[in-house]
């Protein structure tokens, strides 16, 4: 797929905005009616879907070259898909597939991704991780758990861990907690330790995608050799690439899950039960990537027909079905919580702009964007904000150490339902 | 960068170099729009854009453009082609940073707001007070003060007035002053009123179509707000892109009415105006229907394919009722309008229509789904916004009919007769009306140049009828001037007046000089 194949949605773009803000049926408050995190920090059109179709317009027409600037402006969106979200509310293009493909053109002619994203590549290629740490430490969090190796083993369940949650200091008590959550109740399941490779979706994302197939066709054939029938992840990022990606790119002889709805399943089963109360107002937030990124893969191959229309006709990814419920449902379900929900949700979630490349290379985006969000929680009355992803939570942490207003208190949803088991 | 260093920098020292920027990455995101290629051979990347924070900086900008004669477009959320620059050596003013409610006054029923304020944000403040705004078909993501300076036609214009929204305002004339107009202009005062105390040059800022940025550039308006008697905030249900505008049954009713023919459901339209009754009142076009109430372009066409709305739809009137006082009000008005429907021939629509029409409802409160027009084929467009009467609306219609006929026929544009694609709406309980003759297309410079030409076309066949041609931009105003009391000859005075240098968005509202000049 180039860029070329999205000439039809570049040149029929009608510049109406609604990639910059909330459905307005939704807005019930002025301060929280825009959704792109990009535009809403930069303000100039460039760095809005608009701007951004014209500059992938522009390239492919000889308009523009590359510059600094184009490539700062190709790189400092965190990819979040709400821009894809509010323009099908309208019209059938694909603006979220047109952002990604504009950077891998950018890496395939040799000019991304930013120097800040290389250590990344040159980590992943060096180490199968994204945070330049040896292989060895990869299953440290895990010492002392007594948890299955299914290199060694069999087991019904494969717990991927992904590169975050496994080597962050402040986040590995999120798989431990996990580990022993599962563990709690009953499952049947083990970990690839040290033989655990990236997923591929950091990669993926700064552009590099001959890199990213190489590793997805790695796990794929690792997982399903191990005979798991469940991959469960508590890695939003994972999760989003294994379900939206991955099947593009081979067989995949397993569910994926995420672990809020593993969870949700397992109290549904009742191997997961309350027995304690938790006296707690609290606010979800959606990550993008179990939510609007999260979406099933839709194979669709073919062309543009007269008057725009999709030949063979093409289902459109929405945002809609990713996890939404599960994690509600499982906070719901804790006696004692108030779950009181933020403004922007589900697939019209405002993005704490921590994913895309953007946390490594402009920290200070993403801490804006966490900021603004976490004042948007503070303003619901909740206690705590919840989420389940390591990138959404080591950015609120940075965004809540430099909070001046006074921080708000951040949960993993299983450190959550493990206080109360 | 063609503009003077000494230029750049005397913006830099207004603005500070984060809102500034003349890098060609920047200025391509200001630079397309299909459909400048209508009326002009060329579409140019700005020179720089500008990003004000306040009315003093607008200021200091237009000064600092006047010094050194370069060109600039004032702009509000850049949905029409006029902020596209066609010329070399223009900026763009983005209002980003211009983005607030300043204030809801709710005893005397207005806001007062900064141009980059949308609809939606301004709806919602509102009706968490008991107020509320019409908001346009444009959709409610466009800018209150860009829409209102332009036209300001809105779902609900039957209830709430034409043209009557602007109160005060701030205006910085093409050469930097600040005019105050309305009661603003008197020392002290506050915005509420528009026509005075103080002067009232409402006419230069709005007259027909606005002026487009060719006339400086307004900071702040006051807009009236209305009585809201509907839940404070937004009833919104379902999942996208199936959302639902609930409104409680008991206070919020719409109806939809077929007419044997255009003639009964225009004197339909004229009862229910005298009457006084009725939030909002369109006759729709039966393709407005698959275009508004599906999801996907597949299902679209399914729908056009079949031929229902086509059938069923056509000759329709909508009419929101809405209970304001009490739900008895509710029920008189329903009275009234069954009357109505009797002594005019009508019928109610089937169920179908009424499923469809359900979105339709809600957006006339706050429109949220208008911009699904753009779905159907890759855009749409329109001719039309002739303010005159009912009868007039009907005229007009026909005559857009004629002159689309062999565009149809090619296949270069989707639309249909007048009954499928006009809409007429109401103003004022019926005593202004517009008709919009709307079509779809694809994108290219070749069919964008063909559009041109049916424009033109339009306009010659309305003077050829002596119909009132509606909106009217850049040259065209030399065709329809003539035939219209000469107001070309005035308004290209009022440019040359206040814009001696001709810089302020050219070729807007009217060029400078005419082509033999």
């Amino acid at each position: 797929m180039s860029l070329e194949k999205y000439r039809w949605d570049l040149i029929n773009c009608e510049r109406c905005n609604n990639c910059l803000w909330d459905h307005p049926w939704r807005v019930k408050d002025a301060k929280y009616a825009k959704i792109c995190p990009s535009n809403e920090r930069y303000l100039f059109a460039a760095y809005s879907c608009q701007g951004r179709f014209d500059i992938a317009r522009g390239l492919m027409d000889g308009e523009i070259k590359y510059s600094d600037r184009v490539l700062d402006i190709i790189y400092r969106c965190s990819l979040c898909g709400a821009c894809d979200v509010t323009c099908k509310v309208y019209r059938d293009m694909e603006p979220l597939e047109i952002l990604q493909e504009l950077r891998v053109k950018c890496v395939e002619d040799g000019q991304g991704p930013l120097p800040a994203h290389k250590p990344i590549i040159d980590s992943v290629k060096s180490y199968d991780n994204v945070w330049m740490q040896p292989r060895g430490r990869r299953n440290a969090w895990a010492k002392g758990l007594n948890i299955k190796d299914l290199n060694k083993e069999k087991a019904e369940v494969l717990y991927y861990v992904g590169c975050t949650y496994a080597y962050e200091p402040r986040l590995q008590k999120v798989p431990q907690n996990t580990a022993n959550l599962l563990k709690k109740a009953g499952v049947d399941f083990g970990i690839l330790g040290n033989k655990e490779f990236c997923c591929g979706s950091p990669i993926l994302k700064i552009g590099d995608r001959k890199l990213y197939e190489s590793y997805a066709q790695k796990n794929i054939e690792a997982f399903n050799r191990l005979g798991v029938k469940k991959v469960v992840t508590s890695c939003a990022g994972c999760y989003g690439l294994f379900k939206a990606h991955y099947p593009a790119v081979g067989k995949m002889g397993f569910e994926v899950l995420h672990i809020t709805e593993y969870i949700e399943q397992l109290i549904e089963e009742g191997k997961i039960t309350f027995s304690k109360e938790l006296p707690l107002a609290v606010t979800w937030h959606d990550p993008c990537h179990i939510g609007r990124l999260g979406e099933p893969y839709v194979p669709w191959e073919g062309k543009r027909a007269k008057y725009g229309l999709y030949d063979p006709p093409k289902k459109l990814n929405r945002g809609t079905n990713g996890v939404y419920e599960p994690p509600r449902n499982v906070l719901r379900s804790i006696p004692g919580i108030d779950l009181i929900e933020m403004e922007r949700i589900k697939e019209f979630s405002w993005c704490c702009a921590s994913g895309g490349g953007v946390k490594s290379a402009f920290p200070d985006f993403a801490i804006w964007s966490a900021r603004e969000r976490i004042n948007e929680a503070k303003s619901t009355g909740a206690d705590a904000l919840v989420t389940s992803c390591p990138w959404c939570e080591a950015n609120f942490m940075d965004a809540n150490e430099e909070e001046q207003s006074g921080e708000i208190k951040l949960y993993d949803l299983v450190d959550l339902v493990l206080q109360v088991i | 960068m063609s503009l003077p260093n000494d230029a750049c920098k005397a913006l830099e020292n207004v603005l500070g170099a984060e809102y500034i920027s003349d890098d060609p990455a920047m200025t391509q995101a200001y630079s397309y729009m299909w459909n400048v290629d209508i009326h002009c051979p060329q579409r140019c990347r700005p020179e720089a854009i500008v990003l004000p924070g306040s009315t003093e900086e607008v200021q200091d900008i237009i000064r600092i453009a006047n010094r050194f004669k370069f060109q600039y477009i004032p702009t509000g959320t850049m949905l029409l082609a006029t902020t596209i620059p066609t010329q070399a050596n223009t900026i763009i003013i983005d209002p980003k940073r211009m983005n607030r409610i300043i204030e809801i006054d709710v005893k005397n029923m207005y806001a007062v707001i900064e141009p980059y304020v949308t609809y939606t944000q301004l709806h919602a403040e509102a009706i968490k007070r008991g107020l509320t705004i019409q908001t346009p078909g444009a959709g409610s993501q466009v800018s209150v003060l860009a829409n209102q300076l332009f036209q300001g036609i809105a779902g609900t214009t039957h209830r709430h007035g034409y043209n009557r929204s602007i109160l005060a305002a701030e205006w910085v004339l093409p050469g930097g002053e600040v005019l105050r107009l309305g009661s603003l202009g008197m020392s002290g005062s506050k915005w509420f009123w528009g026509d005075g105390p103080g002067i009232n040059l409402k006419g230069l800022i709005r007259a027909d179509c606005g002026h487009c940025g060719g006339l400086g550039m307004v900071t702040k308006i006051a807009v009236k707000l209305h009585p809201w008697s509907g839940p404070r905030t937004f009833p919104c249900a379902g999942t996208s892109p199936l959302l639902e505008a609930e409104f409680p049954p008991e206070r919020f009713k719409m109806y939809w009415i077929r007419f044997p023919n255009y003639e009964k459901l225009i004197d339909a339209m004229y009862e229910i105006g005298k009457a006084e009754i009725g939030y909002a009142l369109h006759k729709w076009p039966s393709i407005a229907f698959p275009i508004l109430a599906t999801n996907s372009k597949e299902d679209l066409w399914r729908e056009l394919q079949s031929g229902y709305f086509q059938k069923e739809a056509t000759c329709l009137i909508g009419v929101l009722l809405v209970g304001h006082s009490s739900e008895r009000e509710l029920v008189y008005e329903e009275k009234v309008l069954k009357e109505i429907i009797k002594e005019t021939g009508g019928e109610f629509a089937p169920d179908k229509v009424y499923e469809m029409g359900k979105v339709i409802s809600g957006d006339l409160i706050r429109f949220g789904f208008s911009t699904r027009l753009f779905r159907s084929a890759g855009t749409f467009f329109e001719v039309g916004l002739s303010i005159d009467s009912l009868d007039h609306s009907l005229k007009y219609g026909r005559v857009a009919e004629e002159a689309k006929k062999e565009y149809l026929e090619t296949g270069e544009i989707l639309g249909g007769d007048a009954e499928a694609s006009d809409w007429i709406n109401s103003f004022d309980f019926a005593h202004y009306s517009e008709c919009e003759s709307v079509f779809a297309m694809e994108v290219n410079r070749q069919i964008a140049k063909r559009i041109g030409e049916y424009i033109v076309k339009t306009l010659k066949y309305n003077l050829r009828d002596n119909i009132h041609p509606g909106f009217v931009e850049g040259e065209l105003h030399d065709i329809a001037g003539p035939a219209e009391l000469n107001y070309h000859k005035i308004l290209r005075k009022i440019k040359n007046l206040l814009d001696p240098n001709n810089l302020s968005n050219p070729p807007y509202p009217i060029p400078a000089k005419t082509n033999s000049e």
